[in-house]
């Protein structure tokens, strides 16, 4: 089992408030399957300051979703929780059901992947909106209807007053997208969790969607995660990276240093296959192998199968080093340079 | 949502066992209704060795007699042996279920796949013929069959056939449709596999569970039609004996041995039973397996 | 091979083809969906186009149409010289051993209830008349050039993960040795670790079997690295045709910028992102296409006749063509091209 180390300076902002909006520690969750109970997110610590943006990138069973919607604790019932999970000082992981419910839409906000499967078909936009408005707030119908109206214009919604009135069925895709980004900002969160917003999307509309995030941000100053598998997506909004392989988190950092210069070969690997780094010979760059299933972890690093840079010292388990504002699960960090985003 | 590569290339996955039969023997309930099933059809088939006596053997003095260790459910109104009937008349009620259930399936998958399938006008014909016949109360339908065919137990059977035949269209139709928009269909049509091929090879092994589970609901109702037909004197004529007949004298006589309807009573409702647990075991070790 | 091949070798001609669909409302009223307005295109012998798009620009109903597996409305399709529109309901199957289909999703595209076996050897049996042991040897044989061991024969595609399964798709489109592989969108479904070998695999077969592709995608960095052609679709219609590195460098048609421009980058200096080029509005509706150009109301360099004619395929510096009133030479004297948006276009207007 991996350790952290914790060397001079924890994980967090460089600037901002003393006390972040959230500080996850330790954070681990086990599903119950038919194989017996399976480590699905591993010893997970980060902090989100307000205003900030904090990116977490893996694959496909990377338990990046996982580890997002642990926070507003929206995972199956077989699933246990360890660890800490404080928004603005207050410890989630012990709050009562209802209590949890109280917190989200108010204090957390969620955009997930598909709008069509988030958003209610039998409702109209403004009713969904309102209905999270009025549920936390006490406010009446009109003063409701005015602040959805007003959340959709204020995410480039064209003539929010009529389409307020429409169903989910009536809009395309992007225009869904910001209308749960309005859902999910209706109370004023002081968290925007973003899983995969821009997977099912159009590249236009996408890149619309990000400007968006960027400058809601920016004006509403929340704290925000925004999970992705897409490096390049991430990049574009994050200010600080957390890249996960297997359950475990294998490198974080700022932004700019874990893309112009990477700790960890994972992330060197996810770099380096985007097309732009082709070989030579027009060969893409592959990481060999596929991802593994959270069960099968070998006992020492869980990249080593695959990575180019292995050797013995590799089989025995890797803690996570932190140094700085940076953090990384490879023995052989300080011997390799690896390449990144130049 | 899962797109998760869970298994290196090289190594290969875990063997083939046909995860169905797996989970099936985890059933416990199924396969106790199935072994039942399995041993009234071979008893039922080895009749003549297993029976203590001959069914058709009167014994007039002897007549409604209670179960004695010669006679181990005593006698019926002429003398014969209630057990050896009962083991007779197994064969023909589970024929007669079985002819019924075949001739629904027979006749109600091939229309159920195409319509399903093709669509269009062949899928509105099939499905107001269907409408119109599921409209009728099913007995009244397989009376009025029966009277236009005329008594016995093979026309009882063949209306009894006539009543699921557009049940088992639904439900194949509704399985097809649940699987036409898989991508593998439009893969097929763009090798260039001939419809019929893409019907028998593609469409009709991935409707087999719900319509295997269907079948299987069938036979136990079929065994009631068949029981309630004979008993109304429409089925099984004398001397042929079904367990439905058997029913049907003993309800005439209940005052004097009430025992006489009990153990027909109980072969069937043993028997339809044991079918639908069957069938709730299949439905439940299907499914899990297909993609993903 | 980058230059439009000629009749000779080219696998496909695709001409003007237009494919609309009814669609009927409770009203009886039919709207009608374009979907393909007119396109025109040619692959040749060992090569790879691609076509690339948003939703609703054709590029997938496109590829349906050359395989016949949607009706065409109009215009004509030539695989190897063979017009299809003239064939055979038996004749056209025939044909389709030489085109075959990848599709996007690996976990919907191969039947659960099939063996990899019989899975692969579905387009033998139906095209050919090969005794079991040849077909099993074929089978093998694309197996193997898949990238996957003949010990997967017996497996059934529930035990392999998204990656192999789109091996499996492979060698069953390899199986009857097509000159012409349609993959639509067949890497998109997967994990970007995986999606490098399919591609190095795809490439590599290319090489060694001869291959055209015709290739679907919306991921730019994909196309730019594989295609050595691309087709740039909006609304139905070829917004721009050429060599791919030509027309990623200098886009001639705004709506190729934009496309460019919007591709998330990490490379992209933060505090300029808000200076790229934005394409406002939604992708129109193709039951309403707008009159004139199909892109006017979106783009921002509209003048004069943009909202009145549809602009034809022009020939533009790269070498390439590009359907934009921009290029017309009839229509200006002495302008900038159009690149990444951020230059002034200077248009002396004809009215």
């Amino acid at each position: 089992m991996s350790g952290t180390v914790t060397q001079e300076g924890g994980v967090g902002p460089a600037t901002g408030p003393a006390a972040p909006t959230l500080a996850v520690e330790g954070l681990s969750v086990e599903f119950a399957t038919a194989h017996g109970r399976v480590r699905v997110v591993e010893d997970v610590s980060f902090h989100v300051a307000a205003g900030e943006t904090v990116g977490l990138v893996g694959e496909s069973g990377s338990g990046k979703t996982v580890t997002c919607m642990s926070i507003p604790r929206l995972l199956p019932s077989h699933a246990r929780l360890e660890g800490s999970v404080r928004l603005e000082g207050r410890e989630l992981t012990t709050l009562s059901e209802s209590a949890m419910r109280d917190l989200r839409g108010r204090r957390i906000g969620v955009v997930f992947q598909e709008p069509s499967a988030s958003l209610n078909p039998a409702f109209t936009i403004s009713h969904q909106i309102e209905s999270v408005i009025r549920r936390h707030e006490d406010v009446g119908r009109a003063v409701a209807h005015r602040r959805a109206v007003d959340l959709l214009g204020m995410v480039g919604i064209p003539r929010p007053d009529l389409r307020a009135r429409a169903y989910p069925h009536e809009f395309s895709g992007g225009m869904a997208q910001r209308a749960m980004i309005a859902m999910a900002l209706a109370c004023s969160p002081s968290l925007l969790l973003a899983d995969e917003p821009t997977t099912a999307l159009d590249l236009t509309i996408q890149a619309q969607i990000i400007d968006l995030f960027r400058r809601l941000q920016r004006e509403l100053g929340m704290a925000m995660i925004f999970v992705s598998h897409d490096l390049a997506v991430v990049g574009e909004l994050a200010d600080r990276i957390h890249v996960m392989y297997a359950a475990q988190v294998v490198e974080s950092g700022e932004r700019d240093d874990v893309l112009g210069a990477p700790l960890h070969p994972y992330t060197e690997g996810l770099l380096g296959a985007m097309p732009r780094f082709a070989e030579a010979d027009g060969r893409l760059r592959v990481i060999p192998g596929t991802a593994i299933l959270a069960g099968e972890a070998p006992a020492g690093c869980r990249f080593a199968p695959r990575c180019g840079y292995a050797q013995p010292q590799c089989e025995r388990p890797v803690p996570l080093v932190r140094t700085d504002a940076r953090e990384h699960r490879c023995v052989r960090a300080d011997e390799l340079s690896l390449r990144g985003w130049q | 949502m899962a797109l998760t590569e869970t298994r290196p290339d090289d190594a290969p996955a875990a063997p083939t066992t046909r995860g169905f039969v797996a989970r099936f023997r985890r059933e416990r309930l199924a396969m106790v209704a199935l072994g039942y099933i399995v041993l009234i059809t071979v008893v039922s088939l080895l009749a003549p060795l297993v029976s203590p006596a001959d069914p058709n053997a009167q014994d007039l003095k002897n007549a409604m007699a209670d179960p004695t260790w010669q006679h181990l459910l005593g006698t019926d109104q002429l003398g014969r042996d209630v057990l050896s009937r009962i083991i007779h008349a197994a064969r023909l009620s589970l024929m007669a279920a079985g002819i019924a259930t075949g001739l629904g399936v027979v006749i109600g998958l091939p229309f159920g796949l195409v319509a399903g399938y093709l669509g269009g006008i062949v899928d509105r014909v099939v499905t107001l013929v269907t409408d119109a016949l599921m409209g009728f109360p099913p007995i009244l339908l397989a009376i009025g069959v029966v009277g236009a065919l005329g008594p016995g137990l093979v026309n009882a059977m063949i209306a009894v056939g006539v009543v699921f035949v557009p049940r088992t269209v639904r439900v194949a139709r509704g399985a097809v449709l649940a699987i036409r928009n898989e991508t593998f269909l439009e893969a097929s049509r763009s090798i260039g596999t001939p419809t019929s091929r893409i019907l028998r090879t593609h469409v009709l092994p991935n409707i087999l569970p719900p319509v295997i589970v269907q079948a299987s609901l069938m036979v136990g109702f079929a065994m009631l039609a068949e029981a309630s037909l004979s008993f109304l004197g429409l089925g099984a004529q004398p001397p042929q004996a079904s367990w439905g007949s058997m029913l049907g004298s003993a309800a005439r006589d209940l005052s004097r041995q009430p025992l006489l309807m009990v153990w027909p009573g109980l072969a069937i409702a043993l028997t339809v039973l044991a079918f639908n647990v069957l069938g709730d075991g299949l439905r439940d070790s299907f499914g899990k397996e297909q993609r993903r | 091979m980058t230059e439009t091949p000629t009749a000779a070798d080219a696998v496909l001609e695709v001409d003007d083809l237009v494919v609309r669909f009814g669609r009927r409302t409770r009203l009886g009223r039919r709207p009608v969906i374009h979907a393909v307005n007119g396109v025109s295109f040619r692959i040749g012998r060992g090569e790879t186009l691609a076509l690339v798009g948003e939703s609703g620009s054709g590029k997938s109903t496109t590829a349906r149409a050359v395989l016949n597996l949607v009706p065409t409305t109009s215009g004509r399709v030539r695989l190897l010289g063979q017009d299809l529109a003239g064939l055979s309901g038996r004749d056209l199957r025939g044909m389709r051993r030489h085109a075959q289909m990848i599709f996007q999703d690996p976990y919907s595209s191969l039947d659960p209830s099939m063996s990899v076996d019989e899975i692969i050897a579905e387009p033998l049996r139906v095209h050919t008349r090969l005794s079991r042991t040849d077909r099993r040897a074929r089978v093998v044989e694309a197996l193997e050039l898949a990238g996957l061991s003949r010990r997967y024969l017996g497996r059934y595609p529930h035990e392999f993960s998204g990656g192999q399964r789109q091996r499996i798709a492979i060698a069953r489109a390899l199986a009857t040795r097509p000159e012409l592989v349609i993959a639509d969108e067949a890497v998109s479904a997967l994990d970007v670790s995986t999606r490098n070998q399919i591609l190095n695999l795809l490439k590599d077969l290319q090489d060694e079997l001869g291959l055209a592709y015709l290739f679907i995608s919306h991921d730019l960095g994909v196309v730019g690295h594989l295609a050595h052609r691309v087709a740039v679709m909006y609304l139905g219609t070829i917004v721009e045709l050429g060599e791919t590195s030509q027309v990623f460098e200098q886009p001639a048609h705004p709506y190729t910028s934009a496309l460019l421009a919007s591709a998330p980058s990490t490379e992209r200096n933060r505090a300029d992102a808000d200076t790229r080029v934005q394409l406002s509005g939604e992708p129109p509706d193709p039951s309403d296409p707008p009159s004139g150009c199909y892109f006017h109301s979106r783009c921002a360099h509209i003048f004069g006749p943009c909202a009145e004619r549809r602009p034809q395929l022009l020939d533009v510096p790269h070498g390439g063509t590009a359907a934009c009133h921009l290029h017309d030479p009839d229509l200006w004297v002495p302008v900038e091209a159009v690149t990444s948006g951020t230059q002034e276009v200077v248009v002396d207007r004809d009215e």
